[in-house]
């Protein structure tokens, strides 16, 4: 590697930051919008005025983690969640882990869980499955 | 952007200027998607592909990323290449995989693109693809939202901050009990022993793996741009830099590289970072054995 290029990545990345955070961004229609999509699909349908924008219906959704994925198959009727399945785990890790999460989710209608100390990957690809598949609800 | 963002502040904040920060730098994840993204034909990058030939102006995201991108391919001779999406695609990585949508991706480009079919010219700010090629930039962009939603939390006068994105994070400052952050870092076979704690965290950590998104023959996610196939010389990667934008990149193109070469490069670049062969060994920079804790987290 020529001694012109040592440290290039690191100097280019600063300059980046400054010349894109400068720039700032509008809070476009998209952005915006996929803002508010994340924060209802967070709140989920534990506000009743929020419940409404979801489509009865079985949604599937699977959330990837570094040691594998997790899928969820819910099941929305009357604008709540009435059902969550685990329906694959390919986590190198025993589904024990993650089994208590479907009841949270129903409990709470909406994907915030409680983090399971130690499964934190297996949790986090858990939730990404609830959220894909309240995103498809709400689509 | 796969997975979800956790933000995490110490110190003390009124609620409406924490929420309000929150929400802003969590609009850089999403902002830096619109733009960069592979997978929506309407973002900034896919309209580029979409004007080959010509002297197309690109926002200061597109421009910057493409520049790091560039820059990353210059010093590798190719062997991290952003023109690879069309070789993605046509390995089956051609659906945006939070939503499961198949967007069309385009498989343009799929033999023999390089990056030295890009030119950028970054104080007009404008690109020219000399022939029709499919962008991909996910070695850069995780980490460039990373270090724009820190940006935005630094000037809350607060201890400390910790950013998180599907494993790769930046943390500065002192964690909830005034000590400086710790950071597990996982091994990349969780059946084998292995996996670090990194103490005195400070700047950006990232991890490139192969163990995620592996295609249909169970290659890994990451081509090595020279062959136009799977990077195998390596398992994972982990660099610690003073930008995540950094960080990834340079993670990601060690893994490429493999053992030998990747640690070169890395210290070459004036970052510390440990690769893992398949064979599970580890290889690092000299600095790393600093920030590696002698207790377990």
């Amino acid at each position: 590697m020529a001694k012109k290029t040592s440290r290039k990545i690191v100097a280019l990345s600063s300059a980046a930051i400054l010349a894109v955070y400068g720039a700032g961004y509008l809070r476009t229609q998209s952005v915006a919008g996929q803002l508010a999509q994340t924060v209802a699909l967070t709140t989920g349908l534990s506000d009743p005025a929020q419940a409404t924008a979801y489509h009865d219906g079985t949604y599937s959704g699977t959330g990837r983690g570094p040691f594998g994925d997790v899928s969820v198959s819910l099941t929305l009727r009357g604008h709540r969640i009435v059902d969550v399945v685990i329906t694959a785990d390919t986590t190198s890790y025993s589904e024990k882990w993650i089994e208590g999460l479907p009841g949270e989710v129903k409990a709470r209608q909406s994907a915030r869980v409680d983090v399971v100390s130690g499964a934190t990957f297996s949790t986090a690809a858990f939730q990404q499955a609830v959220l894909n598949a309240l995103a498809l609800a709400r689509a | 952007m796969d997975t979800l963002v956790s933000i995490t502040l110490v110190g003390t904040l009124d609620k409406q200027r924490r929420d309000e920060a929150a929400e802003r730098a969590l609009g850089w994840f999403a902002y830096v998607e619109s733009v960069c993204t592979r997978f929506d034909e309407n973002s900034e990058l896919r309209r580029l592909c979409t004007r080959p030939r010509e002297q197309t102006p690109v926002s200061p995201l597109l421009g910057e990323a493409l520049r790091l991108a560039l820059a990353m391919a210059e010093i590798t001779d190719g062997a991290f290449d952003p023109t690879l999406g069309g070789a993605l695609a046509a390995r089956g990585y051609d659906r945006d995989y939070r939503t499961g949508r198949r967007s069309a991706a385009s498989t343009e480009g799929a033999e023999d693109t390089s990056y030295r079919d890009v030119q950028l010219d970054i104080t007009r700010s404008t690109v020219r693809l000399a022939r029709s090629l499919s962008l991909d930039l996910g070695a850069v962009v995780k980490g460039l939202a990373l270090d724009l939603a820190a940006r935005e939390l630094e000037d809350l006068d607060l201890d400390g901050i910790l950013v998180e994105a599907g494993g790769d994070l930046i943390a500065r400052g002192v964690n909830g009990a005034g000590k400086p952050w710790r950071v597990g870092v996982r091994s990349p076979r969780p059946a084998n022993a292995g996996g670090f704690v990194l103490e005195g965290i400070d700047e950006a950590v990232c991890t490139s793996g192969d163990y995620a998104r592996r295609d249909a023959h169970g290659g890994c996610h990451l081509l090595d741009g020279r062959t136009r196939r799977p990077a195998t010389a390596a398992v994972s990667a982990t660099v610690i830099a003073p930008t995540a934008a950094a960080a990834d990149l340079l993670a990601t193109t060690a893994m490429v590289l493999g053992p030998i070469d990747g640690i070169t490069l890395l210290c070459d670049q004036g970052v510390e970072g440990v690769l893992t062969a398949p064979s599970l060994r580890t290889y690092t920079t000299r600095g790393f054995a600093r920030y590696e804790s002698r207790t377990s987290l």
